[in-house]
């Protein structure tokens, strides 16, 4: 097992896997108790569950890259809004063909990210307040007379490539989303550039020390802007799928998506200060985060119930591993 | 040169996160009131209306329908101003109006603040309609406003006589802390339980299409056998079309049937036409009860101090029709 | 001369280590400039912050005007001495007036600033040095002598009886320099309030200039402490340098005669450097295999002149003169340019601008030879491991694996990886900016291994080190620079420490050649 980041061929995994291997595992084995009457153990619900989680996993992955380079990206979640808007406006409104559609929103993300980067990177903006403004920007551009006029773009039936994204692939009779196959591939890819790339080191050392890495001749600027541009193209991918299984482009859509995908990195155990971390632990924090939300729907726990033990988890599973490490493994006595 | 072009950009993107409101989509109806109506020779009142904030659907969907009423009275010119969500944007657009010795106040207040500003006009001789929204006191001519509870009792009157049986149903409430999705909700469980139905699963939405799908797979999940579920009741029709789709996913739509509230033309209204809905309720703007009581008044008619309105169910078999208006 | 206004006896500290401190006696009393001299490391700094309060020694006695206080009475020291660091502490974006009396506002009840107190009181303070500036002017507009001056009047303001100076005039120009000797002059002068001045300077002619007394403090202990005129430089450079030579020289040269026609590997003539410090004319050729030592105190620029010849930046960028790299013409710009041609440097600093220690030692081993690794962006890792496990094995590096973050080895191991990562590309240029700081002394030999095997293999070495033995010692040519110039050179043998230290403290030098070579 390994975490995208280094190679580690001895012993043990890291323990940031097994941390947030343990949290995902404590987790399931909670939604194994409170399993509501046997519902827990269908395969549908995991299909469920999975499914869900796949936008906002997908999220994550491109946000995986962005923190590692000791970045941050707000905008996400309007270029969700963007992209979605984007995509149904093509699809709908204007028929076009399917590729071009999907060529259209996955474009507009993909420029929202590389701005972000020229941003952060060229004119040296902070990440946050480059990507607040483009936050800002890409939702105002979503909903307004160019675009979407601020009204859901929808269609009853909806065209066959909004369906399409709501198939479901019999994966040896686990019927499992596209959504879901999506998001596995996006993981994947993100975890070959982390870690079989040029690139991904890079990442890793700009996130680690951007100084040394560009006294070691590390491209930083070409990196940050590839890094923010990966996400904004994840983040358009997702904002698609967000509008497929919605079956409309909301221009209100995607608000506060950005936080639950950072809180996703977060419980994985990646750092928000850069260099440590990788995408592994990002689809154990994303797969974490989900189930949580299954599980207490399907024990029908209220829903501001819901969003406080969203926090306390967020806490408990950042806090813990920092405590044991301090205790048991002494990996860095130097630091604070 | 490959700093120049995106620092315009940036520039951009500055420019429009400072622009207030501009998430809104902020209509050109800010600012100075724009005539509506052509003025014809005949024009003997000028009406001013002002709306708190035009940026969401259904209010949106309010200014087009006063437009549409106000043209249908030759003898009205029809002055706009939308306060973008601002109180005291609003408390200004009043002022205007009342330096502007218009003959009659329609407006729909942000919140209470807008009392003292409402008495003003009313004091100064203007009578004033207070729309969807109320302000304290009495310094107003008349309130007219739907009641949530009026719907919510309507729904659940009209699911009991659709139901046949002992049904078994999905609630998706709105917002928890909100007075509409108590309203919503209270008298439609009332009518329902007492009628012998079960609700078998109910979830907070926080009036999200979104959240809304998630809370109907677990409903899904919950109840997986066939005709588990009868019905499913969504405090708006982004919630009730969102969990017709999480049942076509799971290959359960044709076994339940879904209801809405709402009724807004692109949104409740299609999805009723298209068999998504089996039934959605509107919440009404009351804009065409506004500008006929308007009339009543410039007339010298007394009218009464509230005008509750009704509701209106619209079915695939009334839809031709218009709807069938609820008592 | 009056009786002490400050007496320190037997001052001892160590910060857990060794004694950077040993037994220091000092004493500064009114009216006299009191010049601190030694090489970079001799316990200066430590001792002029356990005086002003900043530090506890672990022993020593104190007496403030003849009353003796314990080691650990800081806050007496702190009011009775105030210090002016090398790096100014004045708030850039603050007024004059807020720097002044910054900390010391003149309140009334409830915290309220009284602000006509404050004026007065600051403009008294500007009076003082001499200053004649608007007291609502942003610091940071200011130039840096003024600011020098700000930075004194606001230390005055607390009326001590000491005055610590520490390389005041390393940013200051002439006039601003000759300005300042005549305030301190002055300020000694006052009999009103009898005050003492410590100046810590690295120029010589700056310490005849002002001194009355020198204490020259070698190895953190005080060597000898004379009247000005009773220490002449020669007598003073010998107290500093004073120990015995290291006679075994780390450095192996190549036995190999190398081929004459090859090329010079680095070439400069007549360079202008700008940045942190400005140097001027400065020539050098280096041959592939060999070493020159670039020698030079604090402000001297050889540091500056070493990160210019990798990096084009703010702080250091060549702006003049011919490079000549391998026989072709050269001028560094991007670390990745620099690298592509050969050249590679070792930072000062590992921390900030060496390592990524966050990651581990194999990915900072294979950092620089990723192009090479990965030409088409795809990392063959078992290349890389390869790779890494070589680095590992030729740097000696002690580590339980590759995968083993670099902020968990001891100093010495990191300096290692640092260095290690660069032999991996096998330079024709190595900048090697204090290859052995903070390293213990095993590490070290090693260090000295490596570079050899480097010139070895033909690596030729630009090093600056203020490690008089360590200059001397690994050297074939040895350079001194001061102020940002050329001023002395020999053959590593003809080399003194005495010379050497002589030269960079500014002392004319007979030079054995031309400074080239």
């Amino acid at each position: 097992m390994s975490d995208g980041s280094p190679r580690r061929r001895f012993g043990l995994p890291p323990p940031e896997v097994l941390f947030a291997f343990a949290a995902l595992g404590l987790v399931l084995l909670f939604g194994s108790l409170f399993n509501a009457n046997g519902v827990f153990f269908q395969p549908a619900v995991h299909a469920d569950a999975l499914w869900q989680i796949a936008g906002f996993g997908i999220l994550a992955c491109g946000l995986t890259i962005v923190i590692l380079a000791g970045g941050i990206d707000l905008s996400v979640g309007s270029v969700v809004a963007l992209s979605g808007v984007i995509f149904t406006i093509a699809s709908i409104r204007e028929e076009l063909p399917p590729v071009v559609s999907f060529g259209l929103a996955i474009a507009a993300g993909t420029g929202c990210g590389f701005l972000n980067g020229v941003m952060v990177a060229h004119l040296r903006l902070q990440p946050f307040i480059a990507t607040l403004a483009m936050m800002a920007f890409a939702r105002g551009l979503a909903k307004s007379s160019l675009l979407s006029g601020g009204v859901k773009i929808q269609r009853m039936p909806p065209p066959s490539e909004i369906e399409i994204l709501n198939a479901k692939l019999d994966l040896a009779g686990l019927h499992v989303s596209l959504g879901t196959c999506i998001f596995l591939a996006c993981f994947l890819a993100t975890f070959v550039a982390l870690r079989h790339f040029r690139f991904g080191r890079h990442v890793y050392a700009i996130g680690d020390n951007a100084q040394a890495a560009w006294l070691s001749g590390v491209p930083v600027k070409r990196t940050v802007v590839w890094a923010y541009t990966a996400c904004g193209l994840l983040a358009g991918i997702a904002g698609v799928l967000f509008a497929g299984l919605e079956r409309q482009g909301n221009p209100d859509g995607g608000a506060g998506y950005e936080l639950t995908a950072i809180a996703m990195v977060v419980v994985g155990g990646t750092s928000l200060s850069g260099g440590r971390g990788g995408v592994t632990l990002t689809l154990l924090g994303a797969l974490t985060i989900g189930y949580v939300r299954k599980i207490l729907d399907l024990n029908g726990i209220a829903t501001p119930a819901q969003h406080m033990i969203t926090g306390g988890i967020i806490v408990v599973a950042v806090l813990v591993p920092k405590l044991l490490s301090r205790g048991l493994l002494h990996r860095d006595p130097g630091r604070p | 040169m490959a700093i120049r072009i995106p620092s315009l950009l940036v520039l951009a993107t500055l420019a429009f996160a400072c622009m207030p409101g501009c998430e809104k989509a902020a209509p050109p109806t800010s600012g100075t009131p724009a005539p509506v109506t052509p003025t014809p020779a005949t024009t003997t009142f000028t009406i001013g209306y002002s709306q708190c904030n035009r940026g969401e659907p259904w209010r949106e969907q309010m200014d087009k329908d006063i437009e549409r009423n106000a043209a249908k009275e030759p003898s009205i010119k029809l002055l706009m101003k939308d306060a973008q969500n601002d109180a005291l944007a609003q408390q200004g657009h009043v002022k205007e109006y009342i330096s502007q010795k218009i003959d009659l106040l329609i407006i729909s207040p942000k919140d209470s603040s807008l009392t003292q500003t409402v008495a003003e006009a009313y004091d100064a001789g203007i009578p004033v309609i207070v729309l969807d929204r109320a302000v304290e006191g009495d310094k107003y001519t008349c309130f007219i406003g739907a009641d949530n509870r009026v719907i919510g009792k309507a729904v659940g009157e009209w699911v009991v006589q659709r139901l046949a049986g002992k049904g078994a149903i999905v609630e998706l409430k709105g917002l928890g802390s909100s007075i509409p999705a108590a309203d919503r909700s209270e008298p439609f469980r009332e009518v329902v339980l007492k009628a012998g139905h079960a609700i078998v699963y109910e979830a907070d939405m926080e009036w999200l299409g979104d959240k809304a799908r998630e809370k109907m797979q677990a409903a899904l999940a919950l109840h997986r056998e066939k005709n588990s579920i009868q019905l499913v009741y969504g405090a708006n029709d982004p919630a009730a079309i969102a969990a017709y789709y999480a049942a076509k996913d799971a290959g359960r739509e044709g076994e339940i049937l879904f209801v809405g509230v709402d009724a807004l033309p692109h949104e409740g209204i299609e999805a009723v036409k298209n068999g998504l809905l089996a039934a959605t309720f509107e919440y009404p703007n009351g804009t065409d009860v506004a500008i006929a009581t308007a009339m009543r008044i410039l007339k010298g008619e007394t009218v009464e101090k509230k005008i509750v309105l009704g509701t209106r169910l619209f079915t695939k078999d009334n839809l031709p029709s218009g709807g069938e208006a609820v008592k | 001369m009056s009786a002490a206004l400050l007496a320190c006896r037997g001052v001892s500290h160590s910060f857990g280590g060794p004694r950077v401190l040993d037994g220091v006696d000092f004493d500064v009393r009114a009216g006299e400039i009191h010049v601190l001299a030694g090489e970079n490391g001799a316990g200066k700094s430590t001792l002029m912050r356990i005086m002003s309060g900043l530090l506890v020694a672990d022993e020593g006695s104190f007496a403030c005007r003849g009353q003796p206080t314990g080691p650990a009475a800081r806050s007496r020291l702190s009011d009775e001495v105030a210090m002016i660091h090398q790096e100014l502490s004045l708030a850039p974006s603050m007024s004059v007036l807020d720097n002044l009396v910054l900390g010391r506002e003149p309140t009334g009840r409830f915290g309220v600033l009284r602000l006509h107190a404050q004026r007065e009181l600051a403009q008294r303070a500007l009076q003082r040095v001499g200053l004649d500036v608007g007291l609502a002017t942003p610091v940071g507009r200011l130039p840096l002598g003024v600011r020098q001056l700000v930075e004194i009047a606001k230390a005055l303001l607390r009326e001590p009886s000491v005055l610590i100076m520490d390389e005041p005039t390393s940013a200051l120009s002439r006039p601003e320099v000759l300005r300042l000797f005549a305030l301190m002059k002055e300020i000694v002068g006052e009999t009103s309030r009898p005050t003492g001045i410590v100046y810590i300077s690295h120029r010589m002619e700056e310490i005849y200039a002002v001194a009355h007394r020198i204490t020259v403090l070698r190895d953190g202990r005080a060597i000898v402490t004379a009247p000005a005129a009773q220490l002449p430089a020669n007598a003073l450079i010998q107290a500093m340098v004073g120990r015995p030579v290291d006679e075994s020289s780390p450095r192996v040269r190549t036995e190999k005669a190398r081929d004459e026609s090859e090329p010079d590997a680095l070439t400069l003539e007549n360079v202008t450097v700008e940045g942190d410090v400005a140097l001027h004319e400065i020539s050098l050729r280096l041959r592939p295999g060999t070493i020159i030592g670039l020698a030079g105190l604090q402000g001297s620029g050889a540091g500056t002149l070493l990160r210019a010849l990798f990096v084009r930046s703010a702080s250091a960028a060549v702006t003049g003169g011919a490079i000549r790299l391998n026989g072709e013409p050269w001028r560094p710009t991007t670390p990745a340019a620099s690298m592509a041609k050969g050249v590679a440097y070792l930072p000062e600093d590992r921390g900030t601008d060496g390592l990524c220690r966050g990651l581990g030692v194999g990915e900072n081993l294979t950092m620089p030879s990723l192009e090479r690794l990965a030409p088409r962006g795809w990392l063959h890792t078992r290349s890389e491991s390869r790779l890494a496990e070589e680095g590992v094995r030729r740097s000696g590096v002690r580590c339980r694996g590759p995968e083993q973050p670099v902020a968990t080895l001891s100093g010495g191991n990191q300096q290692k990886v640092a260095l290690g990562k660069w032999l991996l590309r096998t330079p024709s240029v190595l900048l090697l900016h204090e290859p052995t700081r903070g390293v213990d002394i095993g590490a070290r030999e090693e260090i000295y291994r490596l570079i050899n095997q480097a010139t070895a293999e033909g690596t030729a070495v630009l090093l600056v080190s203020t490690d008089l033995n360590e200059l001397l010692g690994m050297s074939d040519r040895v350079l001194v620079l001061h102020r940002g110039r050329l001023t002395a050179a020999w053959d590593s043998r003809d080399a003194t420490p005495h010379g050497v230290i002589g030269a960079a403290l500014g002392e004319p030098v007979a030079a054995t050649e031309g400074a080239g070579s």
